[in-house]
């Protein structure tokens, strides 16, 4: 057969480059995990037992390289054991964990995301072990504090969150909170943190009399102005009412006068100037680069920012109450480590997550700056590190950490979009938190 | 759909004045066993039907249960329909999908129509190539890319404010993608930027087939500029139009990327689109039948649209 086509012989002979090409890359691949396998078939050893046990995260940040490592301490100890690991950004865990663990062979050990819209429906369909009959064992209740873990519990029938046995083991805790500039408040001659509420109001006014941006907020995720708001709320309303309102307790309402009042009060400070004009078009990332170049004073955010921000001159503290109560703030543990109810080797799977939190793990992860689960433990004196850990003690102590407003609408745009026309003073604090009260039936009814 | 096309004329060759330029034997070959171009068809009708037609049922199907992508389903008829066609953020979803079809639609014809008619009026210009690359160079860049880079320029310190501060028009500085009022328009135009640089090319082809006669004729009757644009020029496009018209408010409908980069849909809804709903339902609510009825009203109306184009270039 021959070609009278000199342009379709090209055609055909560029498209055997591309193929050539993918070709070669996928050998690569082929070649290094074939490699990979057969190394670990020959570090076992004849005669012990060799289990491999899958593992699906969502840690590709600053906890990533800490869990590799003590996940080779982990098969150091237990000869034999290999633990596969494989991990996603969260955003694109969100977009895939209930497909990946939907599969006839779920991985052995999962990470999962508190309430109603992942750990419910996994525990709801049985995917996820009862951690209960291992308390004894380990006795994780005394190590986290009872309440603090009620965040990973739920009802057998996974529809009744907080309320029944314990399904999941958090690495750290996170806590939203207000960093401070310290060059910044000094020039100004701030005295930081503020001693009371009407202190941390008079100190918005002082900053923006001299020409000092107050609060930076990068609002374009929509997210990022729900914790400004957490911030604010927990200074003025009650904080159990709401946590029973994300934990969707019977009679929770989202429409209380505490609530209306702390919108009110983002409003004002919205058309006061304390906020940057630009909130809505700010992405986080840019805000968070602001912040740390001296561009404003306040920044509320949460404690997985302390790492970035521990490297400048940069204080954290829980706002104070109003009414001079005990602080509340928002936060929970991290997202949860759960063990597959299918798995074969259970026993071994709770050591490896009780293993990755235990109070051993908790001083490797306050080392490493982060802000662990287990209590009891330390961070490095005068770090950022240390302020985030002292106010988490603080709230622990006496006050409520309600968990994010978000776990409780499995759509948290009525939250977060209306926290958009709040700082934009489109709606009002009645209509807003209205809004919010009605979404959160509709989806409790439905 | 793309793999079926160019079917179309091959399950027709079998009529005769198909084969006018061809030797006549393969008429007689093909009648011995019509059976064989239903053979070959098979192939691609295969992948076509396990790849599209496959998930467009399976959607369909989803859009009348309840589920949220891991437990039991529940069939649950038409609420899932009644439910989306009531919901007052889904309105203003398809409303902004619409407004988004000027900017990707609308501006992009007219600026490539006035850009063909220019060219034309110096059909010996240089460097005619330089101009086309550059006019198509959005079209090779990635979404993703265009989206974050818009973002950058949009924002409080981009590239736009800085001229409008540098011709003395601070008063109009804004974080566009942070306005209720000028996120919309603001993201339309990034449409507008990526389509006109398509369209061009797409008339540019097709105006090089007028004949030049035409024009002249035009112009030896008196008319000028916009008389050539309106008698023989978009006359002479109208297949392009059409094609035109079909892809660039496809993908105004379907508008996913830019939003999902730029805003997130927000600020408060203002620039939420259709996809981007289906995604947030389907990913991230678990109300993947809710997604399913919004995916199929979307293809339906993107359907309705496409057959209300083709008929510009039927009835006259």
């Amino acid at each position: 057969m021959k070609f009278s086509n000199g342009w379709l012989v090209r055609l055909m002979a560029l498209l055997a480059v591309f193929g050539l090409i993918a070709a070669a890359c996928g050998d690569d691949d082929d070649d290094s995990s074939g490699e990979a396998t057969s190394d670990a078939g020959s570090d076992g050893g004849g005669e012990v037992e060799e289990i491999t046990l899958r593992m699906f995260d969502n840690e590709t940040g600053d906890l990533s390289p800490i869990w590799d490592e003590q996940i080779a301490a982990f098969e150091a100890a237990n000869p034999g054991v290999t633990i596969e690991r494989s991990s996603r950004s969260f955003d694109d865990y969100l977009d895939t964990v209930l497909l990946t663990l939907s599969g006839d062979d779920p991985p052995d050990i999962f990470q999962g995301n508190a309430g109603y819209t992942v750990d419910g429906p996994l525990i709801e369909a049985g995917l996820v072990l009862n951690l209960d009959p291992y308390e004894a064992r380990y006795g994780w209740n005394a190590l986290f504090g009872e309440s603090a873990l009620q965040i990973n519990s739920f009802s057998e029938d996974g529809l009744r969150w907080g309320d029944g046995p314990l399904y999941g083991l958090s690495p750290t805790n996170e806590i939203v909170g207000v960093y401070y500039n310290k060059s910044v408040a000094a020039d100004l001659g701030i005295t930081v943190p503020p001693a009371s509420f009407a202190d941390f109001e008079a100190s918005l006014a002082t900053a923006a009399d001299a020409g000092v941006l107050p609060i930076l907020t990068g609002n374009s995720e929509k997210w990022p102005g729900g914790h400004t708001f957490n911030v604010v709320q927990n200074a003025i309303a009650e904080g159990q009412p709401n946590y029973d309102w994300v934990l969707r307790r019977d009679g929770a309402t989202y429409a209380s006068d505490g609530n209306v009042e702390a919108a009110a009060k983002l409003q004002e400070w919205a058309e006061a100037g304390y906020f940057n004009d630009d909130i809505n078009g700010l992405t986080y990332d840019d805000a968070n680069a602001q912040f740390t170049s001296g561009g404003s004073l306040y920044y509320f955010t949460g404690s997985w920012m302390v790492s970035t921000f521990g490297e400048f001159d940069i204080g954290f503290f829980v706002m104070p109450r109003a009414d001079g109560q005990p602080p509340a703030a928002t936060g929970a543990l991290s997202s949860p480590l759960h063990v597959s109810s299918s798995t074969d080797h259970p026993d071994l799977a709770v050591e490896f997550i009780d293993f990755l939190t235990n109070a051993d793990a908790a001083a490797i992860l306050a080392d490493a700056g982060q802000l662990p689960a287990a209590t009891g433990v330390s961070s490095g004196e005068g770090s950022l590190a240390a302020d985030v850990s002292a106010a988490l003690g603080e709230v622990a102590a006496g006050g409520v950490l309600v968990p994010y407003l978000d776990f409780a609408l499995s759509d948290p745009d009525p939250i977060t979009a209306g926290l958009q026309e709040i700082f934009a003073s489109r709606v009002s604090p009645e209509e807003y938190v209205a809004d919010v009260q009605s979404a959160y039936e509709d989806e409790i009814d439905g | 759909m793309a793999l079926a096309e160019p079917l179309g004329p091959a399950s027709t060759a079998g009529r005769p004045d198909d084969l006018s330029g061809r030797p006549a034997s393969g008429g007689g070959r093909r009648r011995r066993s019509s059976l064989t171009p239903y053979a070959y068809l098979a192939v691609p009708f295969v992948v076509f039907a396990v790849l599209v037609v496959g998930p467009f049922l399976h959607t369909i199907f989803l859009s009348f249960v309840e589920w949220d992508g891991l437990n039991d389903m529940e069939f649950v008829g038409l609420s899932n329909y009644t439910e989306v066609l009531d919901d007052e953020d889904l309105r203003n979803s398809f409303k902004n999908a619409l407004i988004l079809i000027v900017f990707f639609s609308v501006f992009p014809i007219a600026l490539a129509l006035i850009a063909v008619s220019i060219m034309i009026g110096a059909r010996d210009m240089k460097g005619l190539g330089v101009y086309r690359s550059v006019l198509f160079i959005p079209q090779v860049i990635t979404m993703a890319v265009v989206g974050i880079v818009w973002g950058w320029m949009y924002g409080s310190d981009g590239v736009v404010n800085q001229i409008l501060r540098a011709v003395g028009l601070e008063s109009w500085t804004r974080a566009w993608l942070g306005d209720f009022t000028w996120a919309l328009p603001a993201m339309g135009f990034v449409g507008t930027w990526l389509m006109t640089g398509f369209v061009f090319v797409l008339f540019l082809a097709g105006a090089q087939r007028i004949p030049t006669e035409l024009f002249e004729a035009c112009q030896s009757d008196g008319g000028g500029f916009w008389a050539q644009l309106w008698h023989v020029t978009l006359p002479g496009l109208r297949g392009e139009l059409v094609v035109a018209l079909t892809l660039t408010v496809i993908a105004a409908l379907r508008t996913f990327d830019l939003a999902f980069i730029m805003t997130k849909g927000g600020p408060g809804t203002s620039t939420q689109v259709p996809a981007l709903d289906i995604y947030e339902r389907a990913f991230r609510q678990g109300a993947v039948g809710s997604a399913a009825a919004i995916a199929t009203i979307l293809t339906v109306i993107v359907f309705g649209a496409t057959f209300l184009i083709g008929r510009i270039n039927r009835g006259d």
